[in-house]
Order: structure tokens, then C-alpha cells, then sequence
């Protein structure tokens, strides 16, 4: 089995590593890109007085090369790569609001992407190891108050067009078109989409920072609610990674377990997103039948976690419970009926003349343009790129397991939607295959992870429903809580894609376009705290008298 | 199209027949806790040593360590500190209660589960 992964970039003997100087970084990423085109992401690490980034490249087979440089803390600035890679541009931001690194050349120098616009600009950046939370709380505490709330009118790119006879749509944060907060600025030339600028970060919940003052186990269940629909994966990413950096290995059943759970989340994932695409384009029937067909999932989830969403099933060196013999033969025979059920929906809609008509050919790309982008995923896959990390880097029991990676021909809304079909068919395929092939075993750690992490770094990929999962994490001897955690998760690449494809198209196809890489706004944004409202909150437990708790929100 | 329109006659009678695929809300307030969900933490005082492990665990650092009285461990008799639970944080994964070696957290699932309120209002 290939390893996952760099165990300890450092001491890796082969070419996956390179460490650069920030002069001769220019040459080193033109000399990276045309064989390693697919820019995983930038992580940056504040550490000893420096900050080094180091950016994560693949081949598209699961070959990764990562570029060191490092940047002195005091006024860092590096030369920007989004002219070899359009897609860079928002990692790029990400690091500037998040470490205060200066990218020369970045094409929307003044915008900020994660960062509220109240953050001072005199305020230290939120992710460096000198800033402590009580004074993140402090500073945003005090932005927040100013008269007037600069939230208002975000800065995004936009200021470039004013001169030109373009129109400058503000789309969002709060849109009927949109469920959750998400920004664009949108230059239209009548009803055509000239260009589209996201801004995110409306539902920071400062994970990366607050994982840095937990331990190791309670990471865990924070990294769970970076996102409520592949909240499995994450779970299972970080673990991945926490595993190589400690050299924990489960065991057999256990890993079988993961897969079989992390299956059935792409199945409820997918279904939720064929549904909603019927939902955006006027189809409410279609959206009510595949979401009762989901249920059916969802049941299964509960049965086999205790939870539906956020299902607490995984542990370092485990999982929590074992799923019996009894249930596996019950999953066996729920999912063959959701099969059969899931078929007729899709055979009915998938021939329904007016829904073809209605997304055929909306916000095509091409292989190329989803490459450049750094799209993952069904969005990468539907244009015929056959990137998917459970085949070219396998983990849990995919080793074990023949499935095919579904591909389409040319990338549109309808096109996604088809691999996502076939993919709902290939997981089914899985589980089959998953509960056939079961050791026996205990899955259950005799005793929890409770102990702290040693030197080093780890980095762990995996496959959730919307592409691409990265994980990073640094440890340290004898810290208790993780150095750094990185987590870059599908949906920001595929905002980039996203806002290329809109190009061209109508007003009346943002909904579709923007649903076509099933974006889930809230994972993108987790890296500040925030404060919590004033008033009091009253809690009140049965059979105990109500109290009051101050502070509001908790963290 | 005479297939067609059986289709749907047929799909009618099915779905007029069939149980709804949303539960009443008398259902939802009886089934709040399943036989595989994980339910409310609560103490078993006396069982209690006062080590804190469970306070130093919790996900969502809903424990915290309050005075608990004097209590005679291995024949000494010492101040001890006893878990006290913040049931608007809590998450109900369970952690304390399988990572207690004296079993001195039993998970109920006979009490409802914590409504939060804004200002008072009650259900």
C-alpha cells in the first residue's frame, strides 16, 4: 500500500520537498507548475521568529511536491503565483488576512477575503503564535462597536470597474438566492455576468485558531463542526493525520467501519445536491422526492453513530462503537431499497425534457480552466479529469475495495449532475462490497487518546462528496495541543471555478451556477473568534430551576 | 401515454396510502432519544474521586470542577472537587462518561433534553 502522504516533510528523501529561498522562489514554482499542476493549497506556519509557507502541489496522480520558503514575521511579502495559477489568488488572500504575509503582484491587492473589514488594519494578524484569544476577543470587541459598522460595504475587487460602463451588482450576504452568507460583487454588462468577485467569511467560527488551545482529542470534535454535511470526513482527515504524526494504526474493522460511514455520507450528500438542483431550477417535486429518498440514510446514520449529523463515531486508533452484525444485515437491506428508490427518481428526472433543457450547457468550463482554478472533486471529475484521492491515494479500505472513479466529458451543471448520480451507484457498490468483506475484530480502543503530540508534521487527504480534503498538522514534544492545524476544504477552490464559470451567463444562472459546485459557504470560513452577543441567555433544564449564564455564545 | 397516466394513478394511490415521511410532532417529543443515541451526562457522587479527567476532555469544555465536600479515599479522608455539567455547552458525545474509570458518570435518557430560551421565553 502507497504511503498517504508525507509522514515528516522534512526527513522525506525523495523530491517532494524543496526548500527555497524567497529569491529563487520564482523559478522554483515555474519549474513546479507544468508537472505539478494542481495546487493543493498555501499553508502558513508562524514558528522560531518566521513564517513559513509552503505550498502543496499534486500531479493529478497523487504525486505531491511541497514548496518551503520562509519569510522573516516583520513585514513578509513574497511574490504572488496567481499569474502561472488563477486559482492561488484566494489561498493568497487567505494567508494575507490570516498572517499578514504582502503577496507582490496579487491581482485584488487591497481586498480582504476572511478578515470582517472592521479588523483594524494596525491590529497584528489573527493567526500568528504572538497574538493570545483574549486579545483577538479584545480587538474585535472593539471593532465591532465603531460607529458606523464598516460590515456594511465589503471591499472586494469591484473598485477596478467603476470606471468603466459597468454595472456593479452586490449578490448576498443575505439573498433569497443564496442560503447561507456569502458575498459577491457582480460587473454586469445588462444581463450578462462580466465578473464575479466572492467574498466569504460571514460565519468565521475560528477554528484553526481555536484548535490551537485544545488538546489533540478535543480538536476532534471541533474539526466535526466545520461542516454539518461531510462532518464525518473531517473527523476522519484529522484523525488520518493524527494518526501518521503519532504512528497510531487502527485497526482492520475499524477502518472497514470509517469507509462504510463515510459512503454513506456521500450518499446523502449527493442526494441532497440532485434535490437542490431541482430546487433551483423550479423543480420542488424532484427536491421533496430525493429528500425523503435520503432519509432513509440519515436513519441509517443514527443507527449506526447515535447521531445524524455531527456523529462523534470516530476516535484516534478506533472508532467509538462497533456496529453488530444484525445492523450491518439491516444497512444491507435499507440500502438496497433506497437503491431501488433512488433509481426511479433519478430515471424519472433525469428524462424530464424541461430540467435538461434548463441546465444543459449552464456555466460550462472546460478541463483546462477547472485545472487552473485548482477545482477537486465531481466539478474537477465531470470534465473528464479523473482526480479522486480514494483511487489515487487510497486510505481506509478503499485498498481492499474495486470501484471505478466516475468521469464526465465536458463540464456544465447537467454534466455534474450525472457524475453524481453514477457515484451514488459506485458508493452503493461500496458499502456492498465493505459490509461483505468486514473483519472481525474490536474496533474500540481498549483506553482513549488522551496524551499530547511529538516533533513533527503529517499531512492527510481524503475524498468527502464535494472533492478534496486537506488536513495539516504540526506537533511539538511535549505540547498537549497541536501546534497548527490547517484544514483547506473543497469548497474554496471550487469558488474560484465557480466564479470563472458565471462568466457569460445570465443573472438568472447564478443560483444554478453557484449550486453546481454544491458550495458549502461555512466551510470555507473558520479562522477567527468570534465575541458573542450581550444579551442573556436563559437556560432552562427540566426539574431544575432556570439560570442565567453570562458571556453569551459560547466559543 | 396511457402507461403514463397509469403511472401516475398508480404513484397517487401509493402515496395516499402510504405513512407520511415526516413525523408528527407528538412523535418527535416521544422519540428524543433513540436506543443508539447518547443521552444527558449526570453524576454519581458518591462514585467520584475528583480527578478532573473528565473536566480536562470535554470537547467543548462544559465541566468544570466545583468543591465537593470531604470524602474518605483509601482511608484518608480529603477535600475533593466534583464535576459540574453546563448543559448549554454541553454536546452530548459521551466522552466523559466512557473516559470515567470509576464509572461515576451515567448517561440518562430519561430526562428531556435542555431547551435554551432567549430572554425567558419558556416552550
Amino acid at each position: 500500500m502507497k504511503v498517504m502522504g508525507a509522514v515528516d516533510l522534512r526527513r522525506d528523501k525523495d523530491s517532494s520537498v524543496v526548500l527555497v529561498s524567497p529569491d529563487s522562489f520564482p523559478e522554483a514554482i515555474k519549474a513546479t507548475i507544468p508537472s505539478y499542476p494542481h495546487l493543493i493549497t498555501i499553508t502558513a506556519v508562524h514558528i522560531d521568529g518566521g513564517i513559513e509557507l509552503i505550498y502543496s502541489f499534486d500531479n493529478l496522480r497523487g504525486e505531491m511536491r511541497n514548496i518551503i520558503v520562509r519569510l522573516p514575521e516583520k513585514e513578509a511579502s513574497i511574490q504572488s503565483i496567481s499569474s502561472y495559477l488563477k486559482g492561488s489568488y484566494i489561498y493568497e488572500m487567505e494567508v494575507r488576512d490570516l498572517f499578514g504575509v504582502n503577496f507582490l503582484g496579487h491581482p485584488i491587492p487591497s481586498a480582504r477575503l476572511l478578515l470582517p473589514d472592521s479588523y483594524p488594519t494596525n491590529a497584528p494578524p489573527p493567526l500568528l503564535k504572538t497574538v493570545s484569544l483574549e486579545q483577538l476577543s479584545r480587538i474585535l470587541d472593539e471593532a465591532q462597536r465603531q460607529e458606523p459598522p464598516t460590515m456594511l460595504t465589503p471591499v472586494t475587487g469591484s473598485s477596478r470597474y467603476s470606471v468603466e460602463s459597468l454595472v456593479i451588482l452586490p449578490f448576498g450576504p443575505y439573498h433569497p438566492a443564496l442560503k447561507e452568507p456569502e458575498h459577491f460583487a457582480i460587473a454586469l454588462e445588462g444581463e450578462r455576468i462580466v465578473e464575479a468577485m466572492p467574498r466569504i467569511g460571514y460565519v468565521h467560527r475560528g477554528i484553526e485558531k481555536l484548535a490551537e488551545n485544545r488538546t489533540y482529542l478535543q480538536v476532534l470534535f471541533l474539526v466535526e463542526r466545520v461542516c454539518g454535511i461531510c462532518s464525518f470526513h473531517h473527523s476522519w482527515t484529522y484523525t488520518m493525520a493524527v494518526e501518521k504524526l503519532l504512528g497510531i494504526t487502527p485497526s482492520k474493522r475499524a477502518e472497514y467501519l470509517r469507509t462504510l460511514v463515510a459512503e454513506l455520507e456521500r450518499i446523502h450528500s449527493h442526494t441532497l445536491w440532485i434535490g437542490l438542483l431541482g430546487y433551483w431550477s423550479g423543480f420542488d417535486t424532484m427536491f421533496m422526492w430525493l429528500w425523503s429518498a435520503r432519509e432513509r440514510i440519515m436513519k441509517l446514520l443514527e443507527m449506526i453513530a447515535g447521531n445524524r449529523v455531527n456523529k462523534s463515531f470516530i476516535t484516534i486508533g478506533g472508532v467509538r462503537r462497533d456496529v453488530s452484525d444484525e445492523k450491518l444485515k439491516i444497512i444491507l437491506r435499507e440500502i438496497a431499497e433506497f437503491e431501488r428508490e433512488f433509481r426511479k427518481i433519478t430515471d424519472e428526472v433525469m428524462s424530464y425534457d424541461p430540467l435538461i433543457e434548463r441546465v444543459r450547457g449552464i456555466g460550462s468550463y472546460n478541463a483546462e480552466t477547472a485545472i487552473l482554478s485548482g477545482a477537486v472533486g465531481p466539478v474537477l471529475r465531470a470534465a473528464g479529469i479523473p482526480y479522486d484521492i480514494r483511487k489515487i491515494e487510497p486510505y481506509g479500505a478503499y485498498p481492499e475495495i474495486s470501484f471505478n472513479v466516475i468521469t464526465g466529458s465536458r463540464g456544465d451543471v447537467l454534466s455534474i449532475a450525472d457524475v453524481r448520480v453514477r457515484e451514488t451507484f459506485e458508493s452503493i457498490e461500496i458499502i456492498r462490497q465493505v459490509i461483505e468483506k468486514i473483519p472481525s475484530g474490536n474496533p474500540v480502543p481498549p483506553t482513549f487518546f488522551t496524551g499530547g503530540g511529538r516533533d513533527g508534521e503529517a499531512i492527510a487527504r481524503t475524498e468527502p462528496p464535494r472533492g478534496e480534503l486537506y488536513y495539516y498538522i504540526r506537533g511539538r514534544t511535549g505540547m498537549k495541543t497541536p501546534y497548527r492545524v490547517k484544514i483547506r476544504t473543497p469548497t474554496l477552490p471550487n469558488l474560484v471555478l465557480a466564479s470563472e464559470a458565471l462568466k457569460g451567463y445570465t443573472l438568472s444562472d447564478i443560483p444554478l451556477i453557484l449550486t453546481m459546485i454544491d458550495p458549502c459557504f461555512s466551510c470555507e470560513d473558520r479562522a477567527i473568534v468570534y465575541v458573542g452577543r450581550r444579551d442573556p441567555f436563559i437556560v432552562k433544564l427540566h426539574r431544575t430551576p432556570p439560570r442565567e449564564i453570562s458571556g453569551g455564545c459560547t466559543l | 401515454m396511457r402507461r403514463r397516466y397509469g403511472n401516475m394513478v398508480l404513484e397517487a394511490i401509493r402515496s395516499l396510502l402510504r405513512k407520511p415521511e415526516t413525523l408528527p410532532s407528538k412523535e418527535i417529543e416521544r422519540k428524543i432519544f433513540t436506543e443508539e443515541s447518547r443521552g444527558i451526562p449526570t453524576l454519581i457522587a458518591d462514585k467520584c474521586i475528583g480527578c478532573s479527567l473528565c473536566a480536562m476532555t470535554c470537547p467543548s469544555q462544559a465541566i468544570t470542577m466545583i468543591p465537593g465536600g470531604k470524602r474518605s479515599i483509601g482511608g484518608r479522608v480529603i477535600e475533593i472537587k466534583i464535576p459540574s455539567f453546563d448543559y448549554s455547552k454541553c454536546i452530548y458525545c459521551e466522552l466523559c462518561a466512557q473516559i470515567c474509570k470509576q464509572n461515576a458518570i451515567e448517561i440518562r435518557k430519561d430526562q428531556d433534553p435542555i431547551i435554551i430560551m432567549k430572554n425567558g421565553e419558556s416552550r
